[in-house]
């Protein structure tokens, strides 16, 4: 009978497909570097820091790609390096890891108002947020100004004097302008225009509409332009002295703490963070970070 | 971190929070003040007779209310530079940016606000006017114009307290006004509780003087006597005159 065969044909394929789909999944596993997938438990001390609900909570905003974006409008999740770095401490540590997105002023108050558990949002450690936060050091990074690619008039800070520079506001980008324009003010010079604008998108943009000559970032996004818009902007130059991202948590979360630190080393020592470093077009030397010595450096004034 | 009082004065008393605050009154009330010529010309036009002016006047109104604020503040800095280069330059600041949009963005509410308060005056006061003998714009200044500002004062005042807090939109053209000099410092210093407090004082301390500046205002306006007699316990304003009939 016709229908006899074609159900026997229909079940055959159905095994085919099934039989193919088996093997893909163990050919195509997801990709793991260094360490081996181990299901982790999280220690009591960790669970306790984490709140009722056993999760770890990351915020992000997810502005400053590559560390933390969407990639594109219709996105509901940020990627990025920041990303994949709480999913991977999440995963090592055997907990589960909700990211959050929040506007960057708002990052640390939640952090401090126990939205959230921890901050992995590219943001840098300084003396001043040290004296309220804890921080888990995880990557270097230089500062660096970012011009259009035609510049040929800003080579240093100092060229900056009597032009337009666009800054993300609330970071400590405007501490160094403010620095270099009492240095200005000092030697006689014109000052720097400095506009403020929310997030680093909207300052770059300013360069785009041709109204800020400069904008100052880290050379993580510097890195980022380039492989998005090749050929647009240029490092005009570098900053000495690289600081170091940290995740920010509560002081008074020890086991998170603790957590994290073993976690972070053992994805330093075993190449995760330099392999992650590469997939995000960063530059690898930034993954041999180091805790910053903030006894040497004086604490920047609040800009007034 | 225990609330520190030290800290919340400090921040009240500070150079960064007067100039910011300065800013957001000087950028409300210079917009609100030409939203309010803007308003009243554009509510005349919805009354002209030639029927373009009307029709410019309608799509003016509809334009500028359905645009967002901040969709017009983003297009006014970002986008106006692309058809006119020289928006880049220096001279076109983000106060004076902030201040030609949200007195446009204002108008447009004005114009509506204002055509309620010219509608609401009985049209048998511009009759008695020209009765009298006066011309039409001596019959508008005189009689009408007083009686629709009368009329329109609460929700002026209404529109400039929005106004005053729409002035944070204007952060993202990178005015530096009162809500952002205090997220500002804040990212600095991480003292939330004691500059948001302070940032609150500020505002009720603007607000507040506009209200009394406003009842003022509305005293002003209300052209009975002050002498008032009382009729078995009840007070009554004495006979009105002509004009008021």
């Amino acid at each position: 009978m016709v229908s006899c065969s074609l159900r026997s044909s229909l079940l055959g394929s159905l095994l085919l497909v099934g039989a193919l789909l088996a093997l893909l999944a163990g050919v195509v596993s997801p990709a793991r570097v260094g360490v081996a997938a181990q299901e982790a438990t999280p220690s009591p001390e960790l669970l306790a820091d984490v709140g009722e609900d056993g999760r770890l909570t990351g915020c992000v905003d997810p502005s400053f790609p590559p560390m933390e974006y969407y990639e594109d409008q219709d996105a509901e999740t940020p990627i990025g390096f920041d990303v994949d770095l709480v999913t991977e401490i999440g995963r090592r540590l055997g907990i589960e890891v909700d990211l959050v997105a929040t506007e960057f002023t708002g990052l640390l108050p939640g952090l401090e108002a126990g939205r959230c558990d921890i901050i992995a949002s590219g943001i840098y450690l300084t003396a001043e947020r040290l004296q309220t936060f804890a921080a888990q050091p995880y990557f270097d990074s230089s500062v660096v100004l970012l011009t259009l690619a035609d510049n040929e008039e800003i080579a240093s800070p100092q060229d900056l004097s009597g032009k337009t520079i666009a800054v993300q506001s609330g970071t400590n980008y405007i501490n160094i302008m403010d620095a270099l324009n009492e240095e200005l003010r000092a030697a006689g010079e014109d000052e720097v225009n400095v506009q403020t604008y929310p997030r680093q998108t909207d300052a770059i943009q300013q360069l785009i509409v041709g109204r800020a000559d400069a904008t100052i970032t880290q050379d993580t996004e510097a890195a980022f332009r380039e492989t998005a818009q090749p050929g647009q902007f240029t490092i005009a130059y570098t900053y000495p002295d690289p600081e170091t991202f940290g995740i920010y948590y509560r002081p008074d979360a020890t086991g998170l703490g603790a957590a994290l630190a073993s976690t972070v080393e053992a994805m330093r020592d075993d190449g995760t963070l330099a392999a992650l470093a590469t997939t995000w077009n960063l530059p690898q030397a930034g993954a041999d970070f180091s805790m910053p010595d903030f006894s040497a450096t004086p604490v920047a004034t609040p800009a007034s | 971190m225990q609330f520190d009082w030290a800290i919340f004065q400090d921040a009240l008393i500070s150079e960064a929070f007067a100039r910011g605050a300065a800013l957001t009154i000087g950028v409300a009330a210079a917009a609100q003040a030409a939203a309010a010529v803007l308003g009243l010309g554009i509510a005349l036009l919805r009354q002209a007779p030639f029927a373009p002016l009307r029709w410019f006047a309608a799509v003016y109104v509809w334009l500028f209310r359905a645009v967002p604020t901040l969709l017009q503040l983003l297009f006014v800095w970002n986008a106006l530079p692309q058809l006119v280069p020289s928006l880049r330059d220096p001279w076109f600041t983000p106060f004076l940016a902030a201040f030609l949009t949200l007195a446009v963005n204002e108008s447009a509410y004005m114009a509506e606000i204002i055509r309620a308060g010219l509608a609401s005056v009985d049209k048998g006061q511009t009759l008695a006017g020209k009765t009298l003998g006066l011309r039409g714009d001596q019959v508008f200044r005189l009689i009408v114009l007083p009686q629709t500002i009368r009329v329109i004062i609460p929700s002026t005042g209404n529109e400039f307290i929005t106004l005053l807090k729409l002035t944070a939109l204007a952060s993202v053209i990178s005015l530096r006004e009162l809500l952002t000099v205090t997220s500002q410092t804040v990212a600095v210093s991480f003292r939330f509780a004691e500059l948001y407090g302070a940032a609150t004082v500020w505002y009720l301390a603007i607000v507040s003087v506009f209200m009394v500046l406003q009842s003022r205002l509305e005293e002003r306006y209300r052209w009975t006597s002050r002498e008032r007699t009382t009729q078995g316990g009840r007070t009554v304003a004495p006979a009105l005159g002509a004009a008021n009939r």
